[in-house]
């Protein structure tokens, strides 16, 4: 152990595309992507993007950007890897098309130097995220999960299951309260 | 001392709103994968701050843009910390010389590892430099910020999310020589 702090730090919004995501191990695999408008690939599904943090981080906001329908409700939130669950923002309405759409966490929740999730979870396939639905193996490849009827998202344990869908959304946290 | 080698991140003798300690992974995935090319400036006063980490202490002693064709009016660059300080700024300076670097030579500023916001703000809505083009959510998503009627830059900045789908390409440079 050291016995110093360390001097690493993160920006204040990690999205799942960020380094601390899937961000270089996608773009070396698929290279850059539109993120256009696409329809949630099922009801109910749960979408899981792994992240990994080396520095403390207060997450005081989760976020998701809106495609150009907005319809039925949606969850954000952190799992640890192997634990439980962090913090969501709870079932919510989706509302603005072509936006980022932002809840502000009741409390703030410091999340420590490690492995998680960042989760996304749709009610309905008329939703539409800002996504990348391209090669389904590199979206396997990089460590993103699934689950099935997670909206809300459970407090407990997050069971992951293969990506049966090439979904990677645009989504994320911030340590900040404005998007 | 560590019981064992630690693996410390010194980062670059230039620091860059694209690079890896900015945004510039996620601007170059969301944009399709095209690079930052020459931008008309978005709105004459707008400020725009975009997130850095700093992962050791620096002295930063100059920064710069890459201008494009078109020059016109004033710029002002310049480095705030995450509370909305402005620790340092050039002031305004005249947008001179096509297609080349232009640098701004600020107040040498040690700075400590952290969080900053590069800003930059111009008076002329014709000037062109480097910048991506993503559209406004996909800025907003990696933490772009602005502020209209912000030039020269201000003291504390008032962010609100970003309002145009307009990220510049600011670097600062621990070098005199750019």
């Amino acid at each position: 152990m050291a016995d110093f702090p360390s001097s690493a730090y993160h920006l204040p919004t990690i999205s799942s595309i960020s380094p601390e995501a899937v961000g270089a191990s996608w773009l070396s695999g698929n290279g850059g992507n539109t993120y256009n408008s696409v329809a949630w690939p099922a009801a109910n599904r749960g979408i899981f993007v792994p992240f990994s943090l080396h520095a403390p981080y207060w997450c005081r906001m989760v976020w998701w950007a809106n495609g150009a329908t907005a319809n039925g409700n949606i969850d954000c939130g952190v799992y640890a890897v192997g634990t439980s669950h962090l913090l969501s923002a709870g079932s919510t309405a989706q509302a603005g098309t072509t936006s980022v759409q932002s809840v502000v966490l009741g409390t703030p929740v410091l999340l420590m130097p490690g492995s998680y999730y960042m989760a996304l979870s749709a009610s309905a396939t008329t939703v539409t995220m800002r996504a990348s639905n391209s090669s389904l193996q590199n979206q396997i490849g990089v460590g993103m999960a699934q689950q099935a009827t997670v909206l809300p998202l459970p407090t407990t344990v997050f069971a992951p299951a293969t990506m049966a869908n090439a979904y990677l959304p645009l989504f994320g946290i911030s340590s900040r309260t404005l998007i | 001392m560590a019981d064992w080698a630690q693996v410390q991140d010194y980062g670059n003798v230039v620091i860059s709103t694209g690079g890896l300690e900015g945004i510039g992974t996620q601007l170059f995935q969301t944009g399709g994968g095209l690079n930052a090319g020459v931008q008309t400036w978005p709105a004459a006063n707008r400020a725009l701050y975009i997130p850095v980490i700093v992962p050791t202490t620096v002295t930063v002693v100059k920064m710069f843009m890459l201008n494009g064709a078109t020059i016109n009016g004033n710029f002002d660059v310049g480095i705030y910390d995450d509370q909305k300080n402005l620790i340092v700024s050039k002031g305004s300076t005249a947008h001179a010389s096509a297609n080349v670097i232009q640098a701004f030579d600020i107040t040498d500023t040690t700075l400590s590892p952290g969080v900053y916001y590069f800003g930059i703000a111009s008076d002329s809505a014709t000037a062109t430099i480097q910048a991506f083009t993503n559209a406004i959510p996909l800025c907003q998503a990696s933490g772009v910020l602005s502020q209209a009627t912000a030039f020269p830059l201000p003291s504390p900045a008032v962010w609100v999310a970003a309002q145009d789908a307009y990220v510049p390409i600011v670097r600062a440079t621990l070098r005199t020589v750019v």
